[in-house]
């Protein structure tokens, strides 16, 4: 068994190795990475994932009629900028929602409709001393 | 303005308070004591400051076992006085919750991690030996640093710390409530425990993980220890005990975490790459790296810097998991981080100070590390544990890196994030995963130092067909098709075979040695669970009405809540699920779901089964909704409740009036129930009414009957100063509401009033997953808890052999 590897130090090639996974993976997973975006950005690339953060709109008003479809959700959301959107949520109404205040939503625009897969809603709570607590919605995935 | 409150009771916070001072006090009088003993020359005089050491450091103890105990003590006599206790208990809860309630806010975690380190401390003390000084000298500079934490004194305008015993009227002066002097008879009951942490396992897993967190304290201080004194002899074998014990109860800790997670929290499994979750995953991830390049050294003396390096990491992340969790900095990207108590400067201080120090103690005696000349060869098993370790540190950073991204944006002002959270981490975690369980498979067969490679090809060749074989059955009939999923499948199979064929065919069952087999095989059996789990979830509550959603269908995926109307069957998956009722036992509501194993609805069900998810209908946090689970051994049946018909629109509900003219005796019939006149009371009273002098009053006494079921109901009418009144009967569970409105003296017929108004319909939207082989991933995880503490054992019991080729090659170091 006199098969050295070759002469350069093991460490090295353990170097180079390492290198190599991190840059791969990262070019691999470089799509995952995203920016915080506006509503008019996120209309300019159609389909392209973001994370939007808002408010409800002054009304609040919403769209959720279970009898007929358990599974959409829409509401009213301005953005930091100050652009109003109709959101699309294919899931059941995160309950609560007319107290939330601040929300944060993931999905991208398809249309003039923003499509979110995961809503994060922060509301006052009491249980922790007026501080906004925090809920997220993941159509497929409702964690609490 | 001064008040003199009275009924307050202010000896144990000011106990407190000065347990809290004198603890710290303590602590670093025992540090002070300790290092001073280590720059004797003399042997007397290191004696005597060991001495005064050991005793600042059990005074310190004491004080965090007395301040356990106050803290216990306020909570369980429920003195709501104290800002703590109100926040986070009230009166109507079970006594063991008492345990959650003092883990729940951010000071109660503190006490409960000083709380280990003083336990470990004092053993520490007892069993360190040569080490002592070091070893509990800078625990006791940690201490001092966590105990700063509850301090809650302001140095000039700057806020060290939260006391958990500070009063509420302190907390917030601005209450109107605290103008009164005896506020303290005003406070009925306290805000509360988060529903979501009302769970047994929040009872255990909180003080699991922070004995964790503690234990992973202890080889960082060895590595310090040895690095202080340039000296690494008599150390690995206390080490590698402490290391393994820190491995076992930490990856206990994160795993009963998951349990909680699949238990009690919705969102249908046990691990959500949620940034709490990383936290405390990361350290575990280095520490067991640290863990297998220690046994490389302990057998070769190869790779000590590497293990001094992960070592000192593991630490170093534990107090950055501790940043994440208090700082507040996490903000959008974590749903369970604590708030912000206005303490993220102290964190951030102790981190960069704990980082400094660590990086400073490896970089100044980075050349006193003994290292050997040779290389160690490419088939032996160092060399090949070193590669996996380094593995699973890369993992971590890559790990801690995404993790960390709301810290990055705050500091450098970017504004970057990771969106598809769980698929962006499970796309690297499954190579990882393959990479790893390739190695813990291969790697024993590897002798230390060398390898004999007919040998080594003789024993792994077996073990490869057999996976194989295995591997390709599994796969045909777990019907995974992705390839990555079909080779992290091979490779989770692999380990197992791997380290069972090493108990057989190499240590031959010898149960002492087995240890790390034992552990190795649970971690190939959670893999496998964790893919068959994941891979083959199926969401059976899949909209199977047949319903065209038109142009803008939803991924599949998506339409994952279905509707149930009470009472009405719905076909999901091989069931007919059936919402029954529900029960209301407070505070929660129960809603019983009976599931029936059936293909058509009209055939005998093979099977029937009820589960009974529960919601809470919380004033603070809305709907809390709790998950129920069959459980079989191949499979679970996760089903949740997302949401409730609301009770209280049944105000608005549509209403039907009718007017009937009734003499005693008569009958009613109103659209759905019948109302029988029984007869005339002249004398009534009730809540409604009282009687006044003058009156004219009457009581009809009615017997209502609904689907066979009769309550008695009695409206009053009467006539006071000349005008007519009536005191309503509401009958909340008929939804109906009577009024007596006249009386006629001709015929002697009383006329009622009743309005009905329509039920409300009743439904839950609930969704339901089947789960395929998760008890897999439990019995995986006990059975890596049962290798670890074999291997504890062993490490503990083993005999220490003179470790020549470490010795001999030592540099000569100064004791």
């Amino acid at each position: 068994m006199n098969l050295n590897l070759c002469d350069m130090k093991k460490l090295h090639i353990l170097a180079l190795f390492v290198i190599a996974i991190a840059i791969s993976s990262i070019v691999i997973n470089a799509g995952d990475y995203s920016t915080y975006a506006t509503f008019t950005e996120a209309e300019k690339k159609q389909g392209k994932f973001f994370q939007v953060n808002g408010n409800l709109c002054e009304l609040k008003e919403f769209q959720y009629d279970p009898v007929e479809d358990p599974n959409y959700f829409s509401f009213c959301m301005v953005d930091k900028a100050g652009t109003e959107k109709k959101v699309v949520y294919h899931g059941a109404m995160p309950q609560d929602f007319e107290r939330s205040e601040e929300v944060v939503l993931q999905g991208a625009m398809k249309g003039d409709e923003f499509v979110a897969s995961k809503i994060l809603l922060k509301c006052p709570s009491k249980y922790n001393d007026g501080e906004l607590e925090e809920r997220s919605f993941e159509s497929g995935k409702t964690t609490v | 303005m001064n008040i003199e409150y009275i009924g307050e009771r202010l000896l144990p916070g000011q106990l407190g308070y000065f347990l809290t001072i004198l603890a710290m006090m303590a602590a670093l009088f025992s540090f002070f004591s300790y290092w001073a003993a280590t720059r004797q020359k003399d042997t007397l005089d290191t004696q005597s400051w060991m001495r005064l050491g050991r005793a600042g450091f059990v005074v310190h103890s004491l004080c965090v076992f007395g301040i356990v105990a106050l803290l216990f003590f306020l909570l369980f006599n429920h003195y709501w006085e104290y800002q703590y206790v109100w926040q986070h208990s009230s009166s109507d809860l079970p006594w063991y919750y008492v345990f959650s309630c003092f883990w729940e806010g951010q000071e109660g975690s503190t006490i409960l991690w000083l709380f280990w380190h003083a336990v470990l401390g004092l053993i520490l003390m007892r069993t360190a030996a040569k080490w002592e000084s070091r070893v509990v000298g800078v625990m006791a500079i940690v201490q001092a640093s966590l105990v700063t934490m509850l301090l809650g004194i302001y140095f000039f305008d700057y806020k060290v710390g939260a006391s958990p015993f500070v009063l509420m009227r302190e907390h917030s002066p601005e209450l109107p409530v605290f103008l009164r002097a005896n506020y303290t008879e005003l406070i009925e009951n306290g805000n509360g425990l988060n529903p979501l942490l009302q769970n047994y396992w929040m009872v255990i897993h909180p003080p699991t993980l922070f004995l964790g967190f503690a234990a992973t304290t202890i080889p960082f201080l060895f590595v310090i220890a040895a690095l202080w004194k340039r000296d690494f002899t008599e150390w690995v074998k206390p080490l590698l005990s402490w290391t393994v014990f820190a491995c076992v109860i930490l990856g206990t800790g994160i795993l009963m975490g998951g349990a909680w997670a699949y238990e009690a929290l919705s969102f249908g499994g046990f691990w959500a790459w949620d940034p709490v979750e990383n936290a405390s995953f990361v350290p575990w991830l280095v520490l067991i790296a640290g863990l297998h390049t220690l046994l490389a050294y302990r057998y070769t003396g190869h790779a000590l810097k590497a293990t001094c390096l992960f070592l000192v990491m593991s630490f170093v992340l534990i107090v950055y998991s501790t940043f994440l969790t208090k700082s507040g900095w996490l903000g959008d990207s974590s749903v369970h981080s604590f708030t912000d108590l206005g303490m993220s400067g102290q964190l951030g201080l102790f981190l960069v100070g704990f980082a400094i120090y660590g990086a400073y103690m490896l970089l100044r005696n980075w050349r006193y590390i003994p290292e050997k000349e040779k290389e160690e060869s490419a088939y032996s098993r160092e060399f090949w544990m070193f590669v996996g370790s380094l593995l699973l540190v890369l993992f971590g950073l890559w790990i801690s890196w995404d993790t960390s991204l709301p810290v990055i944006n705050r500091i450098f002002g970017t504004d970057w994030v990771v969106v598809d959270v769980v698929d962006h981490y499970n796309r690297y975690a499954i190579w990882f995963g393959i990479l790893i369980a390739v190695l813990t498979a291969l790697v024993q067969f590897f002798g230390y130092k060398n390898t004999n490679m007919l040998a080594f090809r003789n024993r792994v060749i077996p073990s490869i067909v057999i996976s194989v074989l295995i591997g390709a059955v599994s796969v045909w009939l777990s019907g995974i098709t992705y390839w990555p999923y079909v080779i992290f499948m091979l490779a989770a199979i692999f380990t197992v075979v791997a380290n069972f064929w090493y108990i057989v065919s190499v240590i031959r069952g010898k149960v002492r040695v087995a240890g790390a087999s034992v552990a190795h095989i649970g971690f190939g059996f959670m893999l496998i669970g964790i893919l068959l789990s994941n891979a083959n979830k199926d969401v059976i509550s899949i909209n199977q009405l047949g319903l065209v959603f038109g142009e803008d269908i939803p991924p599949q995926e998506n339409i994952e809540n279905v509707l149930l109307n009470k009472g009405m069957p719905i076909q999901m998956g091989p069931y007919w699920v059936t919402y029954e009722s529900d029960s209301i036992s407070e505070p929660n509501t129960f809603y019983k779901v009976r599931y029936d194993r059936k293909e058509k609805l009209s055939d005998t069900a093979t099977e029937s089964f009820y589960l009974y998810p529960y919601a809470q209908v919380n004033p603070k946090m809305g709907l809390i909704s709790n998950p129920s689970t069959k459980r079989y051994l191949t499979k679970d049946i996760f089903t949740h409740v997302s949401m409730v018909a609301n009770k209280e629109t049944a105000e608005e509900a549509p209403q039907t009036f009718s007017e009937f003219m009734l003499a005693v005796g008569d009958t009613a019939n109103t659209t759905s129930s019948s109302i029988v006149l029984r007869t005339i009371n002249p004398e009534p009273q009730n809540l409604g009414y009282v009687r006044a002098e003058g009156d004219i009053a009457a009581g009809a006494m009615l017997s209502i009957t609904r689907n066979g079921k009769t309550v008695q109901a009695e409206p009053i009418y009467y006539i006071r100063d000349n005008v007519e009144n009536n005191v309503s009967a509401t009958l909340d569970d008929l939804n109906m509401t009577i009024d007596f409105t006249k009386i006629e003296p001709q015929s002697g017929k009383i006329k009622l009033q009743v309005t009905e108004r329509e039920l409300p319909m009743e439904y839950i939207i609930m969704k339901a997953i089947e789960f395929p082989f998760i008890n897999m991933l439990w019995f995986g995880g006990l059975l890596t808890i049962v290798g670890f503490l074999l291997s504890m054992y062993r490490r503990i019991t083993e005999k220490v052999r003179p470790v020549k080729q470490i010795g001999s090659e030592q540099k000569q170091v100064a004791a």
